[in-house]
Formats: C-alpha cells, sequence, structure tokens
C-alpha cells in the first residue's frame, strides 16, 4: 500500500471540481424557467419579445387579467377542494387499508392484496376509458337509472374529479409495512384493557404513523394539485375547472397572451413551492425513501 | 345466536371488514374493475350502450394494422431513448454533486428539485414560450432566428424530450441521493487509501453498490415517458405530422376525439402489456443484481 503522490491527489480532485461544475451549470440551467415564468409575469407585454433579459419597468397588469380573464379565483378553489378532500381521503382511507392487510386475519386477505400488487403496477393514464365509463355509469347519479344508464354519472363534478383521487394503492402499501412492524404488544394490551380496535387505531396507532401520514398527505397533494388528464377526461362546465384546465384553455384560446397566462402558472405554482418548501426536509430523507420502499 | 354474532362483530375477522370495506370498494372501483374492465373493452364493442358484443381480438389486429399506432409505438420507443439515457445521467451527475459540500449546494439542489413539483401544464408552457421561433427565450440565447423547434418534424420530438427530462430529474435526483448516502462509506475510505482516484471510487465502488437503483430509475423513467401526456397536449398535440403521437395521446385521441372507446381500450392493453413486461424485465434484473 503507498500513500498517493500529490500530483495525482491534484487530479483527484480535478475530476471531483468537474463534476460539481457540470451540475452547477445544469443546475441554472434547470432553474431558468421557473425564473423565466417569474420574469414573464411582471414584464409588459411589448417587452416579452425584447431582446432585454430584463424587462426595463414592472408591470403588475397580468395578475390583475389573470385574476379577471382566466377566473383565477374559480380554479383555485376547485382545485383547492378536490386537494383537500384527496388528501383526507388517501391518508384516511390508505390508513384503514393499510392496518388491515397489516394485522387483522380475515379470510381473502391474501387475494385481494394481490389484486392490489397486480394494478400497482399499470399507470392511472393506461386505465382512462374503462375508469371513464365507470363514473359515467355511476347509479343514480347524474340523471342514471339504477342500472348506471340514460345519464351522465358523476361526469362534469366535483365528486367525478375527486373519486379516483380518493385512494392510492401506493399509500396502502406504505402504511401496510409501517404497521407491520408496530409493536404488536401494544395492541394486545390496549385490546386487553377493553379499547375496540377501532379505538386503537384511532388513538394509538395513527398518531404514530407520522412519517406514512405526511408522505401520502403531501404526495395527494401534488399529484391532485397537478393532474390533469382525468380533470380534462372529466369535467365540462368552465365553473368546474381546476387550475391546469383552466391555464391550458385559456393558453389554446388565447396562446399569445404570455404575461396573463405566466402569472396565472405563477398562482398556481406558489402553493405546492410552499408546501415543497415547508416539508423540503422530508424530501430529501425519509420521503423518498419511504417511498421507494412502499 | 346473538352472542354468537355479538362475538363475530367484536372478532378479528369483523375488524379487518370493517377496516378494508369502504378502501376496498373504492379501489375496487377506481382501480381493480378498471384493470379488468379494460381487457372486456378491448375484445368487445359497444361501450356506450347497455349490451356489447364480443369481437375476439379485431380491435387488436385493427390496431396493429393502422400506421397511425405503429408510428405512435415507434414514437413512444422514440421518446424512450431520447430521455431514459440522457435523464438517468443527469439525475446521477445532480445526485453525486448535491452528495458533496461545496458552496450554494442548498440552491443548486432546489433548482434541480423544483420542476419535480411544478406542474406538467405549467412547465409545457413556460416552454412553449421560451421555444417560440421569434422572441423565444432558447433562440435568443443560441443566438439562431426563426427556428420553430415545435413544429419542424425533426425537432418536435427531441424539444418535447428535452421538457420531460428537464420535469423528471428532480425526482430521480433524489432517489440517487437517497441511495447515494447508504453507500458504505468504509468501502469508499478504503478505495482512497489504496489509491483509487475520485472516478475509480465512483466507478468501482458507488455504482456497483447503486446498481440496483439504476435500474429502478430506468424502470420508472421508462413507464414515465409512457405516461407523458400533459407535455404533447400543451405542446404539440401529436403534431407536426404525427411526430410526436405517441401511445398515450392515440389512446386519448381515439377514445375522447373518436369516440371509440374499445379501440382506446386496446390500445391502453398494449400498453399494460408492455408496462408489464419491462417491470417483469426490471425484477428479473434485480434479482441478478442482488
Amino acid at each position: 500500500m503507498t500513500i498517493r503522490p500529490i500530483s495525482q491527489r491534484r487530479g483527484d480532485n480535478a475530476a471531483r471540481r468537474a463534476l460539481i461544475g457540470i451540475a452547477v451549470v445544469l443546475g441554472v440551467l434547470w432553474a431558468i424557467p421557473l425564473l423565466w415564468m417569474a420574469i414573464m409575469s411582471v414584464t409588459p407585454t411589448e417587452e416579452i419579445f425584447g431582446t432585454a433579459l430584463v424587462p426595463t419597468q414592472l408591470t403588475g397588469d397580468h395578475f390583475r387579467v389573470a385574476w379577471e380573464e382566466i377566473d383565477m379565483p374559480t380554479l383555485l378553489f376547485n382545485s383547492a377542494i378536490i386537494s383537500f378532500a384527496a388528501v383526507i381521503g388517501q391518508v384516511l382511507l390508505a390508513a384503514m387499508a393499510g392496518y388491515a392487510f397489516a394485522r387483522l386475519d380475515f379470510p381473502g386477505r391474501r387475494p385481494l392484496f394481490a389484486l392490489l400488487v397486480i394494478t400497482m403496477m399499470v399507470p392511472f393514464e393506461v386505465l382512462i376509458v374503462p375508469l371513464f365509463l365507470v363514473v359515467r355509469s355511476l347509479p343514480l347519479l347524474g340523471g342514471n337509472d339504477l342500472l348506471g344508464l340514460g345519464g351522465t354519472g358523476a361526469v362534469n363534478s366535483h365528486l367525478g374529479i375527486v373519486l379516483p383521487n380518493l385512494i392510492t394503492v401506493y399509500g396502502v402499501f406504505l402504511f401496510r409495512q409501517l404497521f407491520l412492524s408496530f409493536p404488536r404488544e401494544v395492541e394486545e394490551a390496549s385490546i386487553v384493557d377493553g379499547a375496540s380496535r377501532s379505538r386503537f387505531f384511532w388513538t394509538i396507532l395513527l398518531p404514530n404513523a407520522k412519517t406514512a401520514v405526511v408522505t401520502v398527505g403531501i404526495l395527494a397533494f401534488l399529484w391532485t394539485w397537478n393532474d390533469f388528464l382525468w380533470p380534462l377526461v372529466v369535467v365540462r362546465d368552465s365553473s368546474l375547472f381546476t387550475t391546469q384546465i383552466g391555464l391550458a384553455s385559456f393558453n389554446e384560446q388565447f396562446g399569445t397572451r404570455w404575461g396573463p397566462l405566466m402569472a396565472g402558472s405563477l398562482i398556481s405554482t406558489v402553493p405546492v413551492i410552499v408546501v415543497f418548501l415547508v416539508a423540503q426536509r422530508w424530501f430529501f430523507t425519509s420521503g423518498v425513501r419511504a417511498g421507494l420502499k412502499g | 345466536m346473538l352472542r354468537r354474532a355479538h362475538r363475530f362483530w367484536r372478532g378479528e375477522a369483523a375488524s379487518g371488514y370493517r377496516f378494508i370495506a369502504v378502501p376496498i370498494i373504492l379501489l375496487g372501483l377506481v382501480k381493480i374493475f378498471p384493470f379488468a374492465y379494460n381487457f372486456v373493452l378491448s375484445v368487445t364493442d359497444g361501450a356506450f350502450s347497455g349490451d356489447s358484443t364480443f369481437v375476439g381480438l379485431s380491435h387488436f389486429t385493427h390496431i396493429l394494422d393502422s400506421p397511425t399506432t405503429i408510428n405512435a409505438l415507434r414514437n413512444t420507443i422514440y421518446m424512450t431513448t431520447l430521455v431514459v439515457p440522457l435523464g438517468t445521467l443527469i439525475s446521477l451527475i445532480a445526485a453525486l454533486a448535491a452528495n458533496e459540500s461545496f458552496p450554494l449546494r442548498g440552491l443548486i439542489r432546489l433548482g434541480f428539485v423544483l420542476p419535480m413539483v411544478t406542474s406538467i401544464v405549467v412547465a409545457s408552457m413556460i416552454w412553449e414560450l421560451m421555444l417560440l421561433p421569434r422572441g423565444g427565450l432558447l433562440n435568443s440565447a443560441l443566438r439562431i432566428q426563426g427556428t420553430n423547434w415545435l413544429q419542424t418534424p425533426g425537432l418536435a420530438m427531441p424539444a418535447v424530450s428535452g421538457v420531460v427530462i428537464w420535469l423528471i430529474v428532480g425526482l430521480n435526483m433524489l432517489v440517487f441521493l437517497a441511495a447515494l448516502q447508504d453507500v458504505d462509506q468504509e468501502l469508499l475510505g478504503a478505495a482512497e487509501v489504496d489509491g483509487a482516484s475520485y472516478l475509480q471510487r465512483i466507478r468501482h465502488v458507488t455504482l456497483p453498490s447503486i446498481t440496483h437503483v439504476i435500474l429502478f430509475v430506468v424502470a420508472t423513467m421508462t413507464i414515465a415517458v409512457f405516461r407523458s401526456f400533459g407535455v404533447i397536449f400543451v405542446l404539440t398535440q401529436g403534431g407536426p405530422v404525427q411526430r410526436t403521437n405517441t401511445l398515450v395521446w392515440e389512446a386519448y385521441l381515439s377514445a375522447f376525439s373518436y369516440l371509440k372507446f374499445n379501440e382506446a381500450a386496446a390500445i391502453s392493453v398494449v400498453m399494460v402489456l408492455v408496462i408489464l413486461i419491462l417491470t417483469a424485465t426490471y425484477l428479473k434484473a434485480l434479482r441478478r443484481h442482488t
């Protein structure tokens, strides 16, 4: 074993520096589009296609136009209630199913779980047609009869948008994994003490599953807030548009009005960036790891 | 009798059913049933009415005979070859750098990760603006004039793929970063003492110990390409001359523009099969490496 000569160490450092240098250049390139959105949202229309990188004067006009003409308040309201329902639904339902699959032995548990494993592999985008037909034929909704025929079911309603977003198979896995490692003695002790399983679940198990609650909650929010294909398929009325649908449809109709579009985009991106910054530590540590293993 | 019923209600199986009932009904409705129903749709006709007729594999022979679908499959594969190698490489470089300490590391990391939480629609619109032939940032920065990235047949798919790479690097960088933090530090230290250079340590210690994660990233990124819808909707709508028409776009058009739900289901079944093959290949490769 030899100690490396100094020269070799210098080469060593050069390679490391070169790698960091490449990453820094890429990182700067990666940051440009979002910065560009922010800059363009305050750049006067006549300067948007100008040669200057930074506008000579700032304007708040685009935000006013976005607020009034793209109707951001309605879009934000729709996105907010759908995302809120999705977060609550995904956390609670995934936790309940995760508990049942991890701890409660009931006939049919294994085949049900195997079915879930298979469906987890198949992305949502691929099932869009059957899902649309299911939502369209929900009985007794939207003019449908008991057999789900005759009307439009939950198509074009808040319920229709939120329904597929109320539960994730991935969340069920995550909670099951966590609950499997929860000490059985605690459960048995509390059941012997006379507490029901529901009481144990709500007062002991769920409050002790913070990592999974945060993980499933954050991902539910990000996914539902940013979701595009499903609301596009299921919504007709502009009064039900989410921010993504509203912005895309404004883009299709008035594609050249970049200022208001960028202002609206910025407004709709603020909530996800806030969630990200608040939970940044989670993203860099437990989140991804939990997601990988879940 | 009553007592037995009571006992059953308090029992474990009963608790199990009570906990699983609502989640499983919902999962059945939005995941399990659609998954099965998709296969049924692909071999029948008449998705709209209450009654449907069995037509065998005719939808499949039809789509496999159709130049449009074959073109969509080819485009999807082309997009995969553009996105996956480059996306994996950039994610890995970003993660290797983020694992070192240098000034402004936090900001660089943020630059990579923020696109991941940005919506695909917003991201695509920003890129549409930046890619405009006249006055767009990219052409201005490259000092070229009038290149219409999204309307030139040969450039549209690379441009769309670039946007997809921009979107997915963040998540995969985080996945790599988590894996890098699990690499055996003693092994790295020993390699350094033995005189291995920085690049040799990466090549002979770091990369072999994260092979399973590289496989995971390649597999999930491929599936992410198959799912890319919003980028195409906003930027190209499948054009120009069908050059960015991918399978997911073709399925969407068949269903919701041409109202051929059964044919769309058949395209979806093809995608399910491709994804299952990919997943099986991934699991097999994973087993070989662990």
